[in-house]
């Protein structure tokens, strides 16, 4: 289809008639300004195809003009090579004509009369769509390729929901591609066979889950099968229950009938009365026993205390006799011993006199041998006192001595030293007046020519005061010597030291210094002599010679009255004591008292236990005396002794014969009493004959009623009829499991398939977009070079891929989103024109946001377009669409004759 | 067992009416059954079906009655199992009662079988004590001679008192001396040396019993079909069948024996409702589904009374798949029950059959997706990424199917969807 003419009147801001007329059918362009009308010519075209003429609403309303009006679109265009003039008038006026012109490219009919077919009113639309090959309701692929204002970003979204709106241009587009590859593929069958099969799995499968859709057939068999199962679970239990009855039943009826027979109860009664009786007899004999045995133990403790008595009285019989004679004995003892008292007491007195003897000359030794030792140390001491006091007088003596020679000496230290430093002055003064030499070294042939003071010069000769030299044949060389004051000090210096020296060796008494140094050695002798002497002194007599003669005197003082006594008792001594005369020693005489003690000691001992003896002798003759009288006491006087035994004897011989009675009587019951383990045996086996009749009454009670409830359980579960509901269930889990099973089979089946389908889908989508994305591309690489672009399913673009990046289509500039939309558009109108159902391409005020360059590719873009099919261009930019080639457009005023007159 | 079948068993379908003498004859016709297993459930039906077969069996009971009255028979000895278990609900147990008390000019001779054996405090002692038996019916619970009012005839049941017996119940027949003038006729419940040992029980009967025993007759039930195992030795079979073991028709046998030492004259007597069939079919194109009808059909000549259970084998052509499907579904609602296996029908697909399919003709991906299919189906393709689906699917369920057998139904499917598309598109 190429557009050849548009006209319009009384349509929005045309309030005149206006027409564009002169469409070239390839490119063409109309470049005004704002509000010329541009618009309004679009949204003119738009309504002349696509809107019956019947239409009303808001779109209707939009086109009449402010100041009312019917509007009036008129448009010319080609169809498979013929012209065709669409008339339509909207609102109250409304009608609609289409006539054919004739071949296309002859003369503009515009004006003149139509020479073809004329279709009016519905039947024009009908004849009008058939012709556009438009879908009954939708603009179809002419929505594709004409895009209005700010619609080219999408196809076109609906703003209220933000999704794309769809007026048929996909169904178109899918149309013609399946069209185009349908000579490979099959089209729309593969998803019309999905939807088939996801419409069926829907019926048994809850969306997007494995679970039996609510309310399926599925679901209810799943539901069926597991409440059978339950119910097969339940109906099994109560078999097994009931079998697990029936069973016990037979056991409780065996049981009973085997061991609680009324029979046996009575036998067990019978047995367990006699038991009973038995035990009673039993008991009975052993209480009598008891009885007897305490009587035998009564009549023997009778027996016991008669015979006990009896013999108590014999015993003190006897022991008062013996008592007697005892007696006797302890006083013959005890006479005998008084003797040997007063013996010992002799003795003792005989010891005891000849130990103080002894004791006495002991003391007198002790004495004498003390006095004579003292005596002997005295003596020594005085003698060594006087030996040390005559050396002391004699080192006394020659330290005098050598005290006066010092004294007398003249040689004194001082002096010497005196003379030495006069010496010493001398030698000094001496050395500072050196005498001047000279020296002759004289030819020996010459020598006896020259003469010094006369004497023949030779060697060194010393001038002193001075000299004449005379040489033979020549003169005299006299030689004088002149003092200086300092000389002459020196020389008086030298005279004072000399006359000092001079005194010194007279006060010394010596001639030369040698001797008065001879003097002061003898001097130094002397000197260490006395204090050789003055030590010796002090080791003989430290305290002094005084000391020592007083110390002599004491000891002659002490020593004197000894010697005295000694003088005195040595010759009484020798006559008087005979002890001593026999060599009497102290300690001699301390051992013969040593011997006397010990004598003395033995006696005492003796005395003491002759004495203790005498005690004891006492204390029996006394302990006898008591007993006597004690068994005096008892046994009564002597006369009736013999009457009392007779009777004491008479009873116990009478006790001890009811004691062998009891004996006799108790032997004769134990013989017939049983014994302690058979009357145990006997109880035990009463209490257990008792207990087992009693439990087993109770038993056979328990049993019966056991039994009862059992038999009603049975014949209640019988009603259940348990067992038949097993085997009616048992099938029905079969069935339904079978019926599950399938259903199951189904659901996997059909899921395979929407897996297989959906891949094979996939598959051909990628080459289902294959023709779009084919003629899309030289336009693309007109724009972008070596960009490839992404469309979905939808025709939407995904995506734009630029040196190997992708960038997702929201993410790109406006400018760069609105070439791209039209480029796919190109791309739609190409396919369109390919298919041979060529649509014009018209864009209103589009590349708004291009910048020079890329308006200048999408220029190329939209002139190759116009090669393919028509492309019309409204813009309000002229100085930017200057470079846009093709065929300009003018509005001018609608002059035809044939514009419906209002 | 066909009609055919039936009349091979070389009986005379008319000799039961010769021996028609009653009261005091010397001559005895009785009607021998057993089996009838009243308050079976037949829990592998529908709710609906269950009731129907277990009335079937309730209704036997009157064509037993009608059949006797028919051939002169003035008693009815039913050789165990009269009901199926032994703990049914008190209307359960006085259902047969009731029908029998309808025919009061018989007597009904009853014992208790292996289902419905005679224990301590059981079911016959339930039906003794409480049910009260109507005056023409007779339980015979204890093994001691029963003589038959008005017949020179006595009974010796041999009743069962557990569902396993080590001894054979008939044994003590043997000893038991009865009136030299009677016709001694035993009841038993058991499987017989060398026949039945697939019976139900674990009781062991020696048919040598008819001869030492002297017995004119020796009834036997247990084993469902009907058949004679010695001479006057015979298992009547149930009178309505219950399953489809055997596809045995129900039948009722109808005794004359015209004195002490005759040969007893045997007659079966058709009593079944329902006909249980079983047959496998095997197939190779649609074709082969008329004859497969046709076989179906001499079963019965009344569709409404078949169960049948069908196992279809062999391959069809996947073009003659829906064709089958058709005829399966016509086949479900023309009988009373129709089980259709088709485990071993193989759907034969192949690239070119696929090709040649008009239904996926010119849809190159559909045909490509049944490529698949049968690829897993045949187990040669490997299973594809779609696997992981429905392995986890399968994953889930405790059941038999195999992914050639999910292949197999989506295959049906897909070409089934693809037909729905073709036509729905026209």
């Amino acid at each position: 289809m190429k557009l050849r003419a548009i006209r319009l009147a009384e349509v929005g801001i045309f309030r005149d008639p206006v027409a564009v007329e002169d469409f070239s059918g390839r490119l063409d362009v109309l470049i005004g300004p704002n509000e010329l009308g541009k618009s309004t010519i679009f949204r003119a075209l738009e309504a002349v195809f696509f809107k019956k003429h019947t239409a009303t609403g808001k779109d209707v309303e939009l086109m009449v003009p402010r100041a009312g009006g019917s509007p009036q679109i008129e448009a010319e265009f080609d169809v498979d090579g013929v012209r065709w003039r669409i008339t339509k008038r909207f609102g109250r006026s409304r009608s609609a004509e289409l006539r054919e012109l004739g071949a296309a490219g002859a003369a503009s009919p515009a004006g003149g009369a139509g020479a073809g077919r004329i279709a009016r009113g519905a039947d024009a639309e009908d004849v009008l769509v058939e012709l556009l090959q438009l879908d009954a309701s939708t603009s179809g692929r002419f929505a594709l390729l004409w895009v209005g204002q700010q619609r080219s970003l999408d196809l076109d979204i609906d703003p209220a929901t933000g999704r794309p709106r769809d007026r048929g241009e996909r169904a178109t587009l899918r149309n013609i591609i399946e069209q185009e590859i349908d000579v490979v593929a099959g089209g729309g069958r593969l998803r019309g066979v999905e939807a088939r099969l996801v419409a069926e799995l829907e019926t048994h499968l809850q969306p997007k889950k494995l679970q039996p859709k609510k309310g399926s057939d599925y679901e209810q068999a799943v539901t069926r099968r597991d409440a059978a199962r339950r119910e097969l679970a339940a109906a099994r239990d109560q078999v097994a229950a009931g079998a697990e009855r029936v069973r016990r039943l037979a056991q409780l009826t065996e049981r009973h009938q085997a061991e609680l027979a009324p029979a046996i109860l009575a036998r067990l009664a019978e047995q367990s009365r006699s038991a009973h009786e038995r035990r009673e007899a039993a008991e009975k004999s052993v209480a009598e026993g008891a009885h007897l045995s305490e009587r035998e133990r009564a009549a023997r403790l009778t027996a016991e205390k008669a015979a006990k008595q009896l013999q108590a009285f014999d015993d003190d019989m006897t022991a008062a006799a013996g008592l007697v004679q005892a007696e006797q004995e302890v006083t013959a003892e005890r006479q005998r011993l008084v003797a040997e008292v007063e013996a010992n007491a002799r003795l003792l007195q005989s010891a005891t006199a000849s130990c103080e003897r002894l004791r006495e000359r002991e003391r007198r030794a002790s004495d004498a041998a003390r006095r004579a030792a003292e005596t002997l140390t005295l003596r020594q001491d005085l003698q060594d006192l006087e030996e040390k006091l005559a050396s002391a007088r004699q080192t006394t003596a020659e330290h005098a001595t050598v005290v006066a020679d010092i004294a007398s000496a003249s040689a004194t230290a001082e002096r010497l030293a005196e003379l030495d430093e006069a010496c010493r002055s001398l030698a000094l003064a001496d050395a500072v007046a050196a005498p001047v030499s000279v020296v002759f070294d004289v030819l020996a042939e010459a020598r006896h020519r020259i003469t010094i003071d006369g004497a023949p010069a030779s060697g060194t000769r010393d001038l002193g005061a001075g000299a004449v030299i005379a040489i033979d044949g020549i003169g005299t060389i006299r030689l004088v010597r002149e003092e200086t004051p300092d000389q002459a000090r020196l020389r008086a210096g030298r005279q004072s030291a000399a006359q000092e020296k001079a005194k010194l060796l007279a006060d010394i008494g010596v001639a030369t210094v040698d001797e008065a140094r001879d003097a002061g050695r003898v001097l130094v002798r002397r000197q260490a002599q006395k204090e050789k002497l003055e030590a010796r002194l002090e080791a003989i007599a430290p305290a002094g010679v005084d000391a020592l003669v007083h110390a002599r005197d004491e000891v002659a003082a002490r020593l004197e009255p000894l010697l005295a006594a000694e003088q005195a008792t040595d010759p009484e001594a020798g006559a008087a004591d005979s002890v001593r005369a026999d060599d009497q020693s102290p300690e001699a005489v301390r051992d013969q008292l040593r011997i006397a003690e010990g004598e003395r000691e033995r006696i005492r001992s003796e005395k003491e236990a002759l004495s203790s003896r005498l005690g004891g002798i006492g204390a029996r003759a006394e302990q006898i005396a008591a007993d006597i009288a004690r068994l005096d006491a008892r046994l009564g006087p002597v006369a009736v002794r013999p009457v009392e035994r007779a009777r004491l004897k008479a009873l116990s011989e009478e006790a001890a014969a009811a004691h062998m009675k009891a004996i006799d009587e108790r032997k004769a019951n134990q013989s017939s009493a049983p014994e302690p383990d058979a009357l145990a045996a006997l109880r035990r086996h009463d209490d257990e004959t008792r207990a087992r009749f009693e439990a087993l009454s109770k038993e056979a009670q328990e049993l019966s009623l056991a039994i009862r409830g059992l038999e009603a359980e049975i014949a209640t579960a019988g009603e259940a009829e348990a067992g038949r509901t097993v085997q009616r269930l048992e099938g029905e889990c079969a069935r339904l499991d079978t019926q599950v099973r399938h259903y199951e089979l189904e659901v996997v089946a059909l899921r395979l398939l929407k897996q297989l389908i959906g891949e094979a889908e996939k598959a051909n989508r990628d080459r289902f977009l294959e023709p779009v994305v084919q003629r899309l591309a030289p336009y693309l690489s007109e724009v972008f070079p070596g960009a490839e672009l992404r469309i979905d399913e939808m025709f939407s673009i995904t995506e734009l891929k630029r040196a190997a990046a992708g960038e997702p289509f929201q993410a790109l500039s406006d400018g760069t989103r609105e070439q791209l939309a039209i480029l796919v558009r190109l791309g739609f109108g190409r396919l369109l024109a390919d298919a041979g159902h060529p649509v014009p391409l018209v864009l209103d005020d589009a590349l708004v946001f291009s910048d020079d360059d890329r308006i200048a590719a999408m220029f190329k873009a939209l002139e190759t377009a116009a090669q393919h099919h028509q492309v019309i261009v409204f813009s309000c930019r002229a100085k930017t669409f200057e470079a846009l080639g093709g065929h300009r457009l003018a509005i001018s005023p609608w002059r035809s004759s044939a514009r419906v007159e209002t | 067992m066909t009609a055919e079948q039936i009349k091979n068993l070389g009986l005379d379908m008319a000799a039961g009416n010769r021996s028609s003498a009653r009261g005091g004859s010397v001559a005895v016709t009785f009607i021998h059954t057993a089996d009838w297993q009243i308050g079976k459930p037949f829990g592998g039906f529908d709710a609906r079906l269950a009731g129907r077969l277990e009335a079937a069996r309730l209704d036997a009971i009157d064509r037993i009655g009608e059949a006797a009255r028919e051939r002169g028979a003035s008693f009815v000895i039913v050789a165990g199992d009269v009901y199926d278990s032994t703990d049914l609900a008190e209307r359960t147990l006085r259902q047969p009662l009731e029908r029998m008390r309808a025919f009061a000019d018989l007597t009904w001779f009853l014992i208790p079988g292996n289902h419905d054996y005679a224990a301590r405090n059981g079911l016959w002692h339930r039906l003794v004590q409480s049910v009260s038996l109507p005056a023409n019916v007779r339980a015979l619970v204890e093994p001691r001679p029963e003589p038959v009012p008005g017949h020179a005839a006595v009974i010796l049941p041999a009743p069962l008192t557990a569902r396993a017996l080590a001894h054979d119940p008939t044994a003590w027949m043997d000893d038991c001396a009865t009136d030299p003038g009677l016709c001694r006729i035993g009841l038993a419940h058991g499987a017989v040396h060398g026949f039945g040992g697939s019976g139900e029980t674990s009781v062991l009967i020696d048919p040598g019993r008819v001869a030492r025993a002297h017995l004119e007759y020796l009834a036997l039930g247990d084993w469902h079909g009907t058949k004679e195992v010695a001479p006057r030795c015979w298992y009547s079979g149930t009178p309505e069948p219950d399953n489809f073991a055997a596809s045995q028709k129900g039948f009722a046998l109808a005794v004359g024996i015209d004195g002490p030492g005759a040969a007893a004259k045997v007659t079966p007597v058709a009593t079944g409702h329902f006909v249980w069939a079983r047959l496998k079919a095997r197939v190779g194109s649609v074709r082969d589904l008329d004859a497969v009808s046709r076989e179906i059909a001499e079963f019965t000549d009344r569709p409404q009374r078949l169960l049948l259970t069908l196992a279809v084998q062999g391959a069809l052509p996947v073009a003659d798949y829906e064709a089958f499907a058709a005829w399966s579904g016509d086949l479900a609602a023309r009988l009373q029950h129709a089980e259709i296996a088709t485990d071993e029908l193989v759907i034969e697909a192949d690239g070119d059959g696929i090709a040649a399919l008009d239904v996926l003709a010119g849809a190159p991906e559909l045909q490509a997706v049944a490529r698949r299919l049968i690829a897993i189906r045949d187990g040669s393709g490997g299973l594809p990424a779609a696997d992981t689906v429905v392995s986890e699917l399968l994953a889930l369920r405790d059941t038999a199917i195999t992914p050639e057998a999910v292949a197999s139904s989506a295959l049906v499917k897909l070409i089934r969807a693809a037909r729905a598309e073709a036509e729905g598109s026209l």
